[in-house]
């Protein structure tokens, strides 16, 4: 028993599962800002991207990280602006305008990384430090877990917490959540629902460059073609999964990252199912969540719904 | 509607401009006292030549080829960004009239076989890919091959000679013969100089990402083999490899590159990199392409590159040179010498 516990290695596998559920917990929750306040945005995943690329050129140009985590944050938050344009001045489709944007950050970082940072041969910016947290860090089971990570995954946590408190114990909040279910109503009691949708949706951004600088920054420290490889529409599904809510939408980041980071145990835990089946779960997993199977999921009742003041 | 008809529209226009910028090409080349300039076009696999390995190396042997002015080659890059753009970059190729076509990586070679028949005037070579005479691959068609079981035997032997824990790892790309190889080569290397010594080995799946191309993947594939005790990781994979030699890196162990001396290729990892498990890919393809300027093409469909011929090995140790005792270096050159001999066998046999 106590050796199958020492190959099992749970605390290694909870600890590979909140770091893999980074960007998907990040991508999810700025999901669950744009879409309380009424505007789909399906687009999180080349905001990621965008971030990933933008942040690691920053980074890459002043050796300097933090610069880099601020610029994808930016980045992230002004290619959401471009969503947020076409979707509230323009009333374009909001799966168009989000499509649009998943397609224009593949191109566009993909051009620009072939012309001018492939070619060399130089060391990247390194990765983010590892911090461990005094006294913390230490603890038997939880130290491993929560308290030796690196920043964007403390953010992500401590960002988990306060989107819950903005979305659900702040005037902000309450006024995202009426411009999302009656955006009518919302502007009859005096709220610009442009404005707050707006603002809603560039932080959305934000949080997806955040998660878009754990791939360039983070975990590599360098920026490939495509590299947010469909984390940003798995977090979607977490997002539904988790009933737009901040803390559903982190637990179910959770379940996909931990069947991720199992799929691939699985080989060496000596089990004999072909890894080619395993390295599946996470996406038969996401079918089954979008399929409906767990219950019933209430969008926000105006969502993806344009608004135009009458 | 009419609103969502214009922006499908625009939709459509962007994703047609990214399409026409997604494929890049490098060129240049041809000496100026040639009668005639020999063209190479070199078609990469989805790894795409950012790799830092197994197509980047590739690429370098056209132009080694083209840098050596005897030969009067000039050589062309497409990048593939699927497996469904591979028969359609060769066409471009020949169908701008290159003399030869270089096709990269295991992945191409029903492509490459179908290419070749269909267009008999020009000669294509392909990595990592031997065709059986039932495939009855023409003439004009040449794989060439590797024996990554003997540089895997060699890293293997290193990784059993100074793992400290018993315990060593290799994170995989995709399950393909090269790949595989270089795995079975490494557990036999292992296994000789360290039998009681266990192997960790965790392979990519279809659905863990884009395959060779998933670093976040391999540097966590890598910290969970330490977390088993592994204190030697082979990245064996690309990107995806490159990012199992970052999760090394990460938790203070040893690392070991693949197909190129990576201490070069990719300095990120140098803080942890003992030594490459070499395929000179550069070599290979530049044998091929001067076969073809000189009129000597292989007539069995086949180059092979094995110990004996230097066609594969381990690069130097660099900056681990002093952390290796000895002892432990005299064992690996007698490894290599037996390899190279025939004295020794890797015990491996995958085609």
């Amino acid at each position: 028993m106590n050796e199958f516990l020492q190959r099992a290695d749970l605390v290694g596998l909870a600890a590979a599962t909140l770091l893999a559920s980074t960007p998907l917990v990040l991508a999810a929750l700025g999901g669950v800002m744009s879409e309380r306040s009424g505007v789909v945005n399906i687009a999180l995943e080349g905001i990621m991207l965008t971030g990933a690329f933008m942040g690691y050129v920053a980074a890459l140009a002043t050796h300097n990280l933090w610069f880099g985590v601020g610029v994808a944050i930016l980045s992230g938050a002004l290619i959401a602006g471009l969503h947020a344009v076409l979707a509230i001045e323009f009333l374009v489709d909001q799966i168009v305008s989000g499509t649009v944007i998943n397609i224009l950050a593949v191109g566009i970082t993909g051009v620009y990384y072939r012309t001018f940072i492939q070619q060399q041969n130089v060391a990247g910016p390194g990765t983010l430090p590892v911090w461990k947290i005094p006294f913390l860090a230490n603890l038997p089971v939880l130290g491993p877990i929560f308290f030796q990570n690196q920043f964007v995954t403390y953010a992500m946590v401590v960002l988990v917490v306060c989107v819950h408190l903005l979305l659900f114990r702040s005037v902000w909040g309450l006024r995202t959540r009426a411009c999302g279910e009656h955006p009518l109503a919302a502007e009859t009691a005096g709220i610009s629902v442009r404005f707050m949708r707006y603002g809603n949706v560039m932080l959305s951004g934000a949080l997806g460059g955040l998660g878009g600088a754990y791939f360039s920054l983070q975990q590599v420290g360098n920026f490939l073609p495509n590299m947010t490889g469909g984390k940003g529409f798995i977090a979607l599904a977490a997002m539904i999964f988790g009933k737009w809510t901040p803390f559903g939408a982190f637990l179910a980041s959770l379940l996909f990252a931990a069947s991720d980071a199992l799929g691939s145990r699985l080989q060496f835990y000596g089990i004999n199912i072909p890894y080619q089946i395993t390295s599946t779960l996470p996406y038969v997993l996401t079918i089954i969540v979008v399929a409906g199977a767990v219950g019933r999921a209430i969008a926000p009742a105006a969502v993806g719904r344009p608004y135009k003041k009458s | 509607m009419m609103r969502s008809v214009r922006s499908l529209a625009a939709a459509a226009a962007i994703v047609m401009a990214a399409v026409a910028c997604g494929g890049n090409s490098g060129t240049s080349g041809g000496g100026a006292s040639c009668s005639k300039t020999y063209k190479v076009g070199l078609v990469t696999d989805v790894g795409k030549l950012s790799d830092k390995s197994f197509n980047a190396t590739s690429w370098q042997g056209v132009v080694d080829a083209q840098n050596d002015k005897s030969l009067c080659v000039q050589g062309k890059a497409i990048e593939s960004n699927q497996p469904t753009d591979y028969a359609k970059n060769m066409q471009t190729f020949v169908d701008q009239g290159y003399d030869m076509v270089v096709a990269v990586g295991f992945l191409m070679g029903d492509d490459t076989l179908a290419e070749a028949k269909k267009n008999s005037g020009t000669k294509f070579a392909i990595v990592d890919f031997a065709y059986t005479p039932t495939q009855s691959p023409p003439a004009n068609l040449t794989g060439l091959v590797f024996k990554e079981d003997q540089a895997g035997f060699e890293i293997g032997a290193l990784a059993g000679l100074m793992t400290k824990t018993g315990t060593v790892g290799q994170v995989l790309g995709l399950k393909i013969p090269p790949v595989v190889r270089y795995a079975e080569g490494y557990k036999a290397g292992v296994k000789y100089t360290n039998p009681s010594a266990k192997v960790l080995e965790v392979y990519q799946g279809p659905g863990d990402g884009a395959a060779f191309n998933n670093p976040d993947w391999g540097k966590a594939r890598a910290i969970d083999e330490i977390n088993q005790n592994a204190d030697i990781i082979f990245g064996g994979g690309g990107n995806t490899g490159n990012g199992a030699l970052l999760g090394a890196l990460s938790k203070q162990k040893a690392c070991i590159g693949v197909d190129t001396d990576q201490f070069v290729s990719y300095p990120d990892a140098d803080g942890c990199l003992m030594t490459s498990a070499e395929k000179k890919l550069a070599t290979a393809v530049k044998t091929a392409i001067t076969d073809m300027v000189k009129n000597q093409w292989p007539s069995s469909n086949l180059l092979t590159f094995d110990a004996a011929n230097g066609g594969v090995g381990i690069s130097s140790y660099h900056d681990y040179d002093s952390k290796i005792p000895a002892d432990v270096k005299t064992k690996i050159t007698d490894i290599q010498k037996k390899l190279a001999d025939g004295s020794l066998q890797t015990g491996v046999n995958i085609s």
